[in-house]
């Protein structure tokens, strides 16, 4: 028998004990699962080179329910954007703090993840078998739930949202808010959060994870999102963490016939993130935008890892992933389009933009396409530049000052996903997050 | 009376080059002067270092902008005091309005002037006008500043823009390149009605057709960086009729 590494029984004890929980044995699983197929990811690894993570396997990491002492936030002391939303979930410390708010009619279920799941439903929180390898030359649809840190996820995982919009409604905008503190220790939060979108219905969300901390904390949620048939999902993700709060999170569509998904991710953190967003393309006429922009200043760094699964004819999906690089910050893009076999009249493109605002910053970005089938569209391309010094020069010599000049540039840049956000609230923190480029030490210097 | 514009002496090296060598050029107020030359000569980099743009450096001479030294100010103090540059190659700007673009730069210039700025009505209703004026495709002024545009809208675009910020002095450079007759009419007319005794146009082109339509106060013509012969319209003309090379020959 192997030993038990004291990294693995420091998780193992991290676990969530409650009475009743229906996934107790499959926590134990997953955390048996990551560490038998090598625990944190290094460096070493293709997919995580580089991702610097070196840091979370080093440190001991408590689940927040530890901490006998937590006052979560008071709702009036949340940033002021969040009362621009009707509906919404809001999470302190993984506590729900409004679940007097939460809306279960008219085919709409907001709420919070329930302490103890209902034991009739293990099925809808995402899990594979850890394990079970895929068969046959067909692409591998589970891929990104097998994710390391998606099995590490479904072992530890204590809070988290729930969404489900039932046939042919239109709901939305709906805000699922979590915000952490500094709680003077090392804690980790593993959200897992499911959205599902039942045939012909609508749904406009933002997940947003918010927080600073100045001692050593990790967030690492999971979030599934499954879209029925015709159904059409606009999905924003806002992330805001700053300080020494290490953020790995993930998000994978999973898209039915004719289902559509929309999906920008914003990372506005001045920390370090890395995010997976993944779609499934499972049946035929399904079309997914997978959008992103990192605003880095300081020393920032956000990873953007995406893949495309084309499963079924027909099916498209669109990748325009963009970086605003101040000071030292540092972006990856590691993009993926897999084309399983059969997949005939596939539409996918892919590109990746980067403007670097100083001679430190850098950026790491790699296209990969897996192509198995005939008669596929597959566009990729990757630009790193610095700000035009004609279009400067354009903008100058109409009068505009150069610290306006250069910001407008900047602005133009990251307009192309910002303005395409369709809720005016989130649009608001990307504009917070280009004031802080201008205001970051390499602007225009 | 001083000059408007007062050019002495100018030589301008760009990466090392020398590019002006010694041009002088004066602009009386309410004139227009062209400027003529054979490719190489210069004239892209007189427009560029009136307007101030970096990278063309001043190693000798001066420019004297309504009697002030302008030589070491930057392009939007520049275009704050009055100077506009109509450029040869208009750049395109993607995610950036046009409109919002052409607001901005009003209200930096009517701050500098101490006038109140413009509210987005006030503006909205002075670009219809000029839009109008223009014949421009109202549709061109909500997009990203010259972004898709066509040859011809963007030089009709730098028209705009100078109409709406009613400069002093207006530099145009090649405006008529790359410019169908029909565009250039309306180009030339747009020029024409801002003609007054309170503003001066340097106007810089290869060939002479442009002339026809904005019929200058003087000619003057550019040489391996600089004036070799300054005349009235007729020399524009000649200078058709001959070629540069004839000119060339009389300084020789």
């Amino acid at each position: 028998m192997r030993e038990t590494a004291p990294v693995e029984a420091h998780y193992r004890d991290e676990i969530p004990v409650r009475q009743g929980d229906p996934f107790a044995v499959r926590r134990t699983e997953a955390i048996r699962e990551f560490f038998r197929a090598g625990g944190f990811p290094t460096a070493t690894l293709e997919d995580w080179r580089f991702s610097d993570l070196d840091g979370l396997g080093r440190t001991a990491y408590r689940r927040y329910s530890d901490v006998p002492t937590l006052a979560p936030a008071q709702i009036d002391e949340l940033p002021g954007w969040v009362g621009d939303f009707g509906c919404r979930v809001l999470l302190s410390e993984g506590h729900a703090l409004n679940a007097d708010e939460f809306q279960n009619r008219n085919g709409l279920e907001v709420g919070s993840l329930p302490a103890v799941p209902a034991a009739d439903e293990p099925h809808d929180w995402g899990f594979v078998v850890p394990g079970e390898e895929p068969g046959g030359t067909e692409a591998d649809l589970d891929a990104p739930l097998r994710h390391p840190l998606e099995i590490l996820n479904a072992g530890l995982f204590e809070c988290g949202f729930r969404v489900r919009v039932g046939r042919s409604q239109d709901a939305g905008p709906i805000l699922l808010y979590s915000l952490r503190h500094d709680v003077g220790h090392p804690a980790m939060l593993h959200p897992r959060s499911v959205i599902e979108l039942a045939a012909g219905s609508r749904l406009t969300v933002v997940e947003a994870h918010d927080g600073v901390s100045e001692t050593a904390g990790w967030t690492n949620p999971s979030t599934l999102c499954r879209v029925g048939e015709n159904a059409e999902l606009f999905y924003v993700r806002v992330e805001l963490e700053s300080g020494n709060i290490a953020h790995t999170g993930r998000v994978t569509f999973q898209l039915a016939r004719n289902a559509r998904v929309r999906s920008t991710v914003l990372s506005l953190t001045d920390g370090k993130s890395r995010t997976d967003t993944a779609a499934i393309l499972t049946e035929e006429g399904a079309e997914v935008d997978l959008e992103g922009l990192f605003l880095g200043v300081d020393a920032a760094k956000a990873d953007q890892h995406t893949l495309a699964i084309h499963a079924a004819r027909h099916t498209t999906s669109r990748q325009l992933f963009k970086n605003v690089l101040s000071d030292e910050a540092t972006a990856v893009f590691d993009g993926k389009v897999v084309v399983a076999p059969g997949a005939i009249g596939t539409d996918a493109s892919q590109a990746n933009r980067n403007l670097l605002l100083s001679q430190k910053a850098a950026v790491h970005t790699r296209p990969r396409l897996e192509i198995n089938a005939d008669d596929v569209k597959c566009a990729h391309g990757a630009a790193i530049g610095r700000l035009d010094e004609d279009a400067l020069f354009y903008l100058r010599s109409r009068g505009l000052g150069r610290m306006d000049s250069h910001e407008i540039l900047v602005r133009g840049f990251a307009g192309e996903v910002v303005e395409k956000v369709p809720v005016a609230a989130v649009r608001g923190l990307a504009k917070d997050g280009l004031t802080r480029v201008r205001e970051s030490r390499s602007f225009a210097a | 009376m001083t000059p408007l514009l007062e050019i002495c002496g100018l030589h301008v090296e760009v990466e090392g080059r020398e590019i002006l060598r010694g041009l002088d050029l004066e602009i009386p107020l309410g004139e227009t002067h062209a400027v003529m030359g054979p490719n190489g000569s210069g004239k892209s980099t007189l427009a560029h270092v009136i307007a101030g743009r970096e990278g063309y450096e001043i190693t000798k001479g001066i420019i004297r902008y309504g009697g002030e030294d302008v030589s070491e100010l930057e392009p939007e103090e520049r275009a704050r005091k009055g100077v506009f540059l109509a450029f040869q190659y208009p750049v395109e700007i993607p995610g950036v309005n046009n409109t919002y673009f052409l607001k901005a730069a009003v209200n930096e210039i009517r701050k500098h002037r101490g006038q109140p700025e413009l509210d987005a009505v006030d503006f909205l209703s002075l670009m219809r006008d000029r839009v109008k004026l223009l014949d421009f495709d109202e549709d061109l002024i909500k997009r990203p500043v010259n972004e898709g545009f066509s040859g011809g809208e963007k030089k009709r675009n730098e028209i705009l823009q100078m109409t709406v910020l009613e400069p002093t002095l207006a530099v145009l450079d090649e405006t008529d390149s790359g410019l169908d007759i029909d565009a250039l009419r309306i180009v030339a007319e747009g020029v024409n009605r801002m003609r007054s005794p309170e503003r001066s146009f340097l106007v810089i082109t290869h060939y002479q057709r442009l002339l026809n339509h904005i019929v200058p106060d003087r000619v003057h013509v550019l040489q391996e960086g600089r004036i070799v012969e300054s005349g009235g319209s007729g020399l524009a003309l000649r200078l058709e009729a001959e070629g540069y090379g004839k000119a060339a020959a009389v300084t020789a």
